[in-house]
């Protein structure tokens, strides 16, 4: 749409300058600069005009889409960002909420594991404490019931190991919250960021006959590219971010290449 | 288990000192948690924890910490900038740091490695690869 946008002023631009044409290369040639520099100064306006009017037509076509958002805001130029109330309040919310409620059934599964740990590893102790006992008796007697307590106990003693594994794998997965929540805030940010510059610039469109003059701060504010290195957040899937590292074995690389 | 080459006993365990006092920086709690609950199965039970580098720095200048564990991503003051605090501060200086962050773009690792981390988990990660880091760490320190 920006291109099409930007070959419609091109043409209304060069078509003046091509009407203005004959006139100029008469002033040019009679050597007449204030005449020519008056044609040129005309196809300029011409040019700011277009413009002008196309940024009118924008910030009313922007209005419009935000009114079908049910942004309830005033076009009297004395909104308030802050005191904006929206749908996308609602959304940041919303987000706020699954945050919360993530974070809270992480603990709960942790305070889950948290007591069950600690019982399967009394567990396991006391089958070991059993066992020693266990193999002195058998070896006095040697029967068939002695030896099938002999394997159910050894059979306690490692099931039991293995569901102190599972338990660690179940309070390592509990990190989906950390990093779920991450993408989460970015995607708050985001709304945020969102919600305030089309408040900013619904509170221009009041003011249409400004807009042109303040047009290319706002561009050069939004084409400002961060050159620091900064937070990404985690790796989402699906997302191309350039040079990310896949898992823990990159890194080591990576580290090990720099001398670590 | 690598040992020290230069020492005929394995002195891994001695390195490792389980009394250590170890503190966890990272703004989601969750985490803390479950960092914390690693460490305790490590046997390091002796932790604290701070929710970004803003309420580490303090309880790092008043406390005798022996060990840093921090995420990068944190509102207030980051991983990062805790880091180069740290480095730049005489007294905590050679504090080891390990961080544990879902930041895996290469040159983030770069300025991380940089800044002086001394070791780098990328989120999600297996207690496996924390405790492997752990040792690695102090293996390296005790080496010097």
């Amino acid at each position: 749409m920006g291109e099409i946008q930007k070959n419609n002023d091109h043409s209304r631009y060069a078509e003046s300058l091509r009407a203005s044409s004959p006139e100029l290369i008469q002033c040019l040639q009679a050597n007449d600069m204030d005449g020519a520099i008056a044609i040129l100064q005309h196809v300029n306006l011409v040019r700011e005009q277009t413009l002008y009017q196309e940024v009118g037509r924008l910030t009313r076509a922007l209005h419009n889409a935000l009114k079908d958002f049910h942004l309830e805001i005033g076009l009297d130029g004395r909104l308030d960002v802050s005191s904006e109330l929206s749908e996308m309040v609602d959304a940041r919310s919303r987000l706020n909420y699954v945050i919360e409620m993530t974070e809270e059934a992480a603990n709960t599964t942790m305070d889950n594991v948290d007591a069950a740990s600690p019982r399967v590893q009394r567990l396991i102790e006391r089958c070991n404490q059993v066992q020693d006992i266990w193999a002195k008796e058998r070896a006095d007697h040697g029967d068939e019931e002695y030896s099938a307590v002999s394997r159910l106990l050894s059979m306690i003693s490692s099931e039991s190991q293995q569901v102190q594994q599972h338990l660690q794998n179940i309070l390592l997965a509990q990190g989906f919250q950390d990093l779920s929540g991450q993408v989460i805030r970015r995607v708050i940010n985001l709304v945020r960021d969102v919600e305030e510059s089309l408040v900013r610039l619904v509170k221009l469109a009041s003011e249409v006959e400004q807009v042109a003059g303040i047009q290319s701060d706002a561009l050069t504010e939004v084409n400002q590219k961060e050159t620091n290195v900064s937070e990404e957040g985690p790796y989402v899937k699906g997302v191309s971010r350039g040079d990310v590292v896949n898992d823990q074995d990159e890194v080591d690389e990576l580290l090990s290449s720099l001398g670590f | 288990m690598a040992c020290a080459s230069h020492d005929s006993t394995c002195k891994l365990e001695a390195v490792l000192d389980k009394n250590m006092k170890i503190l966890i920086v990272d703004d989601f709690s969750t985490m803390r948690r479950i960092i914390k609950n690693l460490l305790r199965d490590l046997g390091f039970t002796n932790t604290a924890e701070a929710d970004d580098g803003t309420s580490a720095m303090p309880m790092l200048e008043n406390g005798q910490f022996d060990f840093v564990i921090t995420d990068w991503n944190m509102p207030g003051m980051t991983g990062i900038e805790l880091l180069k605090a740290i480095r730049a501060n005489d007294r905590l200086k050679s504090l080891p740091i390990l961080m544990v962050t879902a930041e895996a773009k290469r040159d983030q690792i770069i300025a991380a490695a940089q800044a002086g981390v001394n070791g780098y988990v990328v989120k999600p990660f297996t207690a496996a690869a924390l405790q492997e880091k752990i040792e690695k760490i102090f293996e390296r320190i005790d080496a010097q």
